[in-house]
C-alpha cells in the first residue's frame, strides 16, 4: 500500500514538475521568438524605408537633371533666339516709324519682351542653380512674381515669418519642387482664387503653408479614386515630406478652400535623411 | 491502476480529436495523429496482454517502436520545408531500423525491453525537434509563433524526448541494480507519455482554432 502511495505521489510530482518546466520553456520560447519577430520587422521595415528613400532620392535628381537641362535650354537657346528677335523687332520698330505698321510692332515688341522675361523667370524658376546661388525664398518669391505676371493680377502673394535661415541646398531644391508642385495644383483647382504662401521660420522647423480660397475637396473622394483617376500629386508631396524628416498634411473643406502645410525640420535639429540628400 | 484508466481516457479523447479534426489537419499534423494512434495501441495491446497474465509483452514495443518512430520522423520530414534535412529524416528512418533490428537481434533480445533503440528514436526526434525550431527561429516568418501547432508538436516532442531520453538512459542502468528503482524511474516515462498527450491537444487545438480565425479574417 504505502509503495503504491508513494508511486502515486512520485507520478503526481514528477508530473507536476515536468508540466511546469514544459510550460516555463515554451513561454521562454515565445518570448524570445516575440522579441526576434520585433527585431526582425523593424530591421525590415528600417531597409524598406532605406531602399524607399534610395528610391526617391534617385528620382528627385533625375527629375533635377532634366530641369536643369530644360532651364539652361531654355536660357541658352530659347532665350539667346528671343533676344535676337527683340533685336530685330527694335529695328524694325524704327525703321517703321511714320507708317501704319509702326504701332502694330510696337505691340509685338513688348508682348516679345514679356515673353523673354517669361522665359528667363521659367528658367530661373527650373534651375538648381538658382536655389544655390539666392535661396528658398528668394526663388519662392520669384514664383510668386511669376504667377502674378502671367496671370497679370496680384493673386498669388508671400509671407514671411521670423527670421530666414537654409535648410541646405539640397533640401531646399525638394522643398522648392514641392511648392511648386502644391502651387500648381492650387492655380489648377483654385482657377483665380487668391492664394497665400506663408513660411513660418520657427526655432526647430519651417512650416510652409499654400493656402488658397478655391473651391476645395473631399479628401475621402480623392482618396477612394480609381487607378484611372487618381493623381500622384499628394502622395507624391507626402513622400517627399518624409524623405526630409518632415511632414506633409492638408486642411480641405468642400467649397471652404484648401490649406496644403509642410514641416521641414531644421537640418541641426534632424540628421538622419540629411545624409541621403548629398547626391 | 488509476493512472492506466486515466492514462487511457486522455489518450482516448486525445485521438478522437484527431479523428474528429482529420480533414482539416495538415500533413505533419496527420502524421503526429497516427504516430499517437500507434502509442496508444500499442499500449493498450501490452497492458491487455498484461492483465491476461502473459508472461512477455516487451517484444510488441520492440516492433511498434518501429512505425511509432517512422511516423513521427514523417512528420517532420513534411514540416521541414529544406531539402537537405528532409533527405536526412528519410535517412534517419531507415538508418534507425536497421539499428533497432540489430539491437532486438543482438543486446536486447525480443523478451527485453527495447531502451537502447528507444535512447536512440529519442535522440534522433529531440534533433528534428531542435531543427525544426531552429529553422523557425531563423526564418522568424510568423507573427505569432504559438499559434502555430506543429511549434507545440516540436517543443513537446523535444522536452519528452529529453526527458525519455535520460529516463531511459538511466533505466537501462538500474535495472540491473536496482528493479524498485528502475520502475521508479518508468514512472517519470509515464509522466513524460501524460504529459506529450497535452501538448498533442494543444497543437490541435492551435491547428483548428487559428486556422479557422485566419480563414475568417
Amino acid at each position: 500500500m504505502n509503495e503504491e502511495l508513494s508511486e502515486v505521489v512520485l507520478i503526481i510530482g514528477t508530473g507536476t514538475v515536468l508540466v511546469f518546466g514544459l510550460a516555463a520553456f515554451a513561454i521562454t520560447l515565445i518570448v524570445v521568438y516575440r522579441r526576434r519577430y520585433i527585431a526582425h520587422q523593424t530591421e525590415l521595415s528600417t531597409l524598406h524605408e532605406a531602399h524607399q528613400r534610395e528610391i526617391l532620392t534617385a528620382q528627385l535628381e533625375t527629375q533635377n537633371q532634366t530641369l536643369q537641362h530644360v532651364a539652361e535650354e531654355l536660357h541658352d537657346h530659347v532665350g539667346q533666339m528671343l533676344a535676337v528677335v527683340v533685336l530685330y523687332l527694335n529695328v524694325l520698330h524704327e525703321d517703321t516709324s511714320g507708317t501704319p505698321y509702326h504701332e502694330k510692332v510696337a505691340k509685338l515688341l513688348t508682348h516679345t519682351a514679356s515673353l523673354v522675361d517669361d522665359v528667363r523667370g521659367l528658367s530661373k524658376s527650373l534651375s538648381t542653380d538658382t536655389i544655390a546661388r539666392f535661396g528658398l525664398v528668394a526663388c519662392l518669391g520669384l514664383e510668386i512674381e511669376r504667377i502674378n505676371r502671367a496671370d497679370r493680377a496680384e493673386q498669388a502673394t508671400l509671407q514671411v515669418l521670423g527670421e530666414a535661415y537654409t535648410l541646405g541646398e539640397q533640401t531646399e531644391i525638394i522643398v522648392l519642387r514641392m511648392v511648386q508642385e502644391a502651387l500648381n495644383n492650387a492655380l489648377k483647382h483654385a482657377y483665380d482664387a487668391p492664394i497665400t504662401l506663408t513660411l513660418d521660420f520657427q526655432p526647430d522647423a519651417l512650416t510652409l503653408t499654400i493656402a488658397d480660397e478655391g473651391p476645395g475637396f473631399s479628401m475621402s473622394e480623392v482618396e477612394e479614386r480609381s487607378l484611372v483617376r487618381s493623381g500622384q500629386g499628394l502622395h507624391n508631396l507626402r513622400r517627399r515630406a518624409l524623405l526630409l524628416g518632415g511632414t506633409c498634411t492638408w486642411q480641405t473643406v468642400p467649397q471652404q478652400g484648401t490649406h496644403v502645410i509642410l514641416r521641414i525640420p531644421r537640418p541641426d535639429t534632424y540628421t538622419d535623411n540629411s545624409s541621403m540628400l548629398t547626391t | 491502476m488509476w493512472e492506466t484508466i486515466l492514462f487511457f481516457s486522455l489518450a482516448t479523447v486525445c485521438l478522437l480529436i484527431y479523428l474528429w479534426q482529420w480533414t482539416s489537419l495538415t500533413i505533419s499534423m496527420k502524421w503526429i495523429g497516427i504516430a499517437h494512434a500507434i502509442n496508444t495501441l500499442t499500449l493498450a495491446v501490452g497492458t491487455i496482454m498484461t492483465s491476461n497474465d502473459v508472461e512477455n509483452n516487451l517484444y510488441i514495443f520492440h516492433f511498434s517502436l518501429l512505425p511509432l518512430h517512422t511516423a513521427y520522423a514523417l512528420a517532420f520530414y513534411f514540416a521541414i520545408d529544406h531539402l537537405l534535412t528532409r533527405k536526412l529524416i528519410l535517412s534517419s528512418i531507415g538508418l534507425f531500423i536497421t539499428i533497432s533490428l540489430t539491437f532486438s537481434a543482438t543486446v536486447q533480445p525480443l523478451h527485453e525491453f527495447n531502451s537502447y533503440s528507444r535512447v536512440v528514436s529519442n535522440l534522433l526526434l529531440a534533433g528534428m525537434s531542435l531543427r525544426y525550431l531552429y529553422k523557425l527561429f531563423v526564418e522568424v516568418k510568423m507573427a505569432r509563433i504559438e499559434q502555430s501547432s506543429f511549434f507545440w508538436v516540436s517543443v513537446g516532442l523535444l522536452f519528452t524526448s529529453v526527458g525519455s531520453f535520460f529516463a531511459y538512459g538511466l533505466m537501462s542502468y538500474l535495472i540491473d541494480l536496482s528493479l524498485y528503482h528502475a520502475k521508479q524511474i518508468y514512472a517519470l516515462i509515464d509522466a513524460m507519455n501524460f504529459l506529450l498527450i497535452g501538448v498533442l491537444v494543444v497543437a490541435v487545438y492551435a491547428e483548428t482554432l487559428f486556422a479557422l480565425k485566419r480563414h475568417n479574417r
